[in-house]
């Protein structure tokens, strides 16, 4: 095998890896786990492990039925709940992606100022255009190889740990508990398991892998590359968070610190890697948070698509994917608008989270049946251990979904 | 002939109507929103034509679903006619129903062309496809 | 006639018994096209979701579910109903527990 065709076979796995990145660091993730590292240290690693099973599961049986029949996540739901349920889905995971994209602008903005000191609202429509073209323009594997790639250079926050010489030990203990330091209240700390779990399972993860599945032309023979994409890809946007949560712990933890902006966030890799390693980190959290932006603006117009039949995808030409597209610029629009009325970007996500931790279960209840139909799937049914593992997720996905809004009540949104 | 996925028995809400109707080069049409019965002359029923277009999906639609979408539709110059793609177009039905070229064209949805013609072909490069 | 408006109208039976709903409209494949064998009736408007097709769909706990939900759900051949499109009504000429429970939801293996 040359070269070349095995650099083409890895990049083949960058579509896992960019989906990965839009669901666990963009900009609400971003500041969740540097917030989540210096209050808990790390130990919620236990909610991340939990979620980032649940998306390999189910983003696996996604691409399954993706490669097999061709039909991404939203037609499967439509075809299984019926237009009535799926609609009480579309209308939430919409209104969820939709916010998300909002905070991803605005995160892409705020990164933007971190970097040149200009305010971020000064960027926030010149972002907005950009990620337009990106969408008008830009072919889609271009896009989530470049990205997917690029996006890498999160692992800079790792790099910061490992610089920064911590102690091994006392941060292996943490990520082996299952309960708060002490002196943190358990209602909180659950309520922070819910906010990364759901996190790590964001539905327009899902809708974008599956719909990237089509935009690719998947077919039966790619059931192994859909596999790898999912196995790779999305522990390793896992681990990456993670770091980014360890440089919050190893640095900010002990000082018992708050993190609320993004430039504490950046703060433990400056201090262990100097300017190069804030460049480096401001490059990772760019391409990041411009990844999340069209993961979260295409999936505006996927579900939106998938659901009513309308031609979808950057594989056909605008004239063709009239409507399709038309939702895309619309929801640009109403991202940049709302951020230019100067909401802080990162608490728009917080509250976007944990209204999908409820819109989770009508997504996936509809991906499982759908696994084990042969109408969909042929003769690749689900086996005992995708049904089990996806059973076992569904119920932490209920749970989750029952005790998010209660728990965001009752701990006023985890202060 | 194996139209149907091989099946024998079709029951028409789990197997047929939600499901997606795409032309013959894979882009979708529309779904199966209803689908049409007619009597035969031995006095059997079969299924006549499939039915796409959002006024069909009311019916099964809640309350506020239906004022929802029509509200939107009116929007982009909307609701339009019910479009009706024959049984004969079928050419093959398992997860999507695929139809024939001549039907594809003939359900074709206004709503995308009027917004296709007033506001995207408007726009520079809206022929070319980006992948 | 369209599939819509017979999908959960409301089913008696000969006696004037408990309402049932139709649930779905099963055909028969005959020469590409679909002729109506009969109505899916049940307890309520529920989906099958593809379970009644195929006895070895998992996963074990949803099939069990679904198979409990519509442990009631018959098939109602097309000769023994009377509809009326306009109200929409179905009424069947028999009595429902003569009716055949429906193949591959019958829990039965």
């Amino acid at each position: 095998m040359g070269i070349a065709v095995r650099v083409k076979k890895l990049l083949a796995l960058t579509l896992g890896i960019f989906s990965a990145i839009g669901g666990f660091t963009d900009i609400g993730d971003i500041v969740a786990n540097g917030a989540v590292g210096a209050r808990y240290g790390l130990s919620l690693t236990w909610a991340l492990v939990v979620g980032v099973i649940g998306i390999c599961v189910f983003a696996e049986m996604s691409g399954r039925v993706v490669a097999v029949s061709g039909s991404p996540v939203y037609g499967l739901i439509r075809d299984k709940l019926g237009p009535g349920a799926s609609l009480v889905n579309l209308v939430a995971s919409f209104a969820v992606t939709l916010l998300a994209l909002t905070a991803q602008i605005g995160g892409v903005a705020l990164v933007i100022e971190l970097a040149s000191t200009i305010p971020h609202v000064v960027w926030v429509v010149p972002v907005g255009i950009g990620l337009w073209l990106v969408i008008w323009r830009v072919k889609f594997a271009s896009m989530e190889r470049a990205l997917g790639l690029a996006g890498m250079t999160i692992a800079v926050f790792a790099v910061a740990v490992w610089w920064l010489d911590p102690d091994w030990g006392d941060l292996g203990r943490q990520a082996m508990s299952v309960s708060p330091p002490v002196g943190e209240p358990v209602p909180t700390y659950l309520f922070y398991a819910i906010v990364l779990f759901a996190a790590a399972m964001t539905p327009y993860e899902v809708f974008f892998f599956s719909s990237g599945g089509v935009e690719e032309g998947w077919k039966p023979a790619d059931l192994r590359t859909q596999r790898l994409n999912v196995f790779l890809g999305f522990p390793l946007g896992g681990l990456l968070s993670l770091g980014i949560a360890a440089t919050a712990a190893v640095v900010l933890l002990p000082k018992g610190t708050d993190v609320t902006t993004l430039d504490q966030v950046v703060e433990p890799a400056a201090l262990a890697l100097g300017t190069g390693g804030l460049v480096v980190a401001l490059f990772a959290l760019f391409v990041a948070t411009v990844g999340a932006a069209l993961e979260c603006g295409l999936s505006c117009g996927y579900t939106l698509a998938q659901y009513f039949g309308w031609p979808w995808g950057k594989r056909v030409a605008p004239v063709r994917g009239a409507r399709f597209h038309l939702t895309v610029m619309l929801c640009l629009l109403i991202g940049v608008l709302i951020v230019q009325t100067g909401i802080d970007p990162v608490q728009v996500t917080e509250y976007s989270l944990v209204f999908s931790a409820v819109a989770l279960p009508l997504t996936y209840l509809p991906v499982l049946i759908a696994a084990n139909d042969p109408d969909y799937v042929g003769e690749h049914v689900n086996g005992r251990l995708s049904n089990g593992l996806g059973i076992a997720v569904l119920a932490v996905i209920f749970l989750a979904a029952i005790a998010a809004i209660p728990l965001m009540i009752l701990t006023r949104m985890g202060a | 002939m194996s139209t149907w996925n091989g099946k024998d028995t079709v029951d028409l809400l789990t197997d047929v109507i939600d499901r997606e109707i795409v032309g013959p080069d894979g882009i979708p049409v529309g779904r199966v929103d209803d689908i049409e019965l007619r009597r035969r002359p031995d006095g059997t029923w079969e299924v006549a034509a499939l039915l796409t277009g959002t006024v069909a999906l009311e019916r099964r639609l809640p309350g506020w679903g239906a004022k929802l979408i029509s509200f939107f539709a009116r929007r982009t110059g909307g609701p339009d006619e019910v479009r009706s793609i024959p049984i004969e177009a079928v050419t093959k039905a398992d997860t999507s129903v695929s139809i024939t070229r001549e039907a594809a064209e003939a359900a074709a949805s206004p709503a995308e062309d009027r917004i296709q013609r007033k506001l995207i072909s408007r726009i520079p490069g809206a022929g070319d496809a980006s992948e | 006639m369209r599939v819509n408006e017979l999908i959960g109208a409301p089913v008696r039976d000969g006696d004037g018994g408990p309402r049932r709903f139709v649930i779905d409209v099963r055909t028969r494949v005959q020469d590409g096209g679909l002729v109506v064998e009969g109505l899916v009736v049940g307890r309520r408007s529920w989906r099958m979701f593809g379970y009644e097709h195929r006895r070895e769909n998992g996963p074990i706990l949803l099939r069990k579910l679904i198979e409990r939900l519509h442990r009631d759900t018959r098939l109602a051949p097309w000769e023994d109903l009377d509809i009326d499109p306009d109200v929409p009504a179905v009424r069947l000429r028999r009595n429902w527990d003569d009716l055949p429970h429906l193949p591959g939801l019958d829990g039965a293996h």
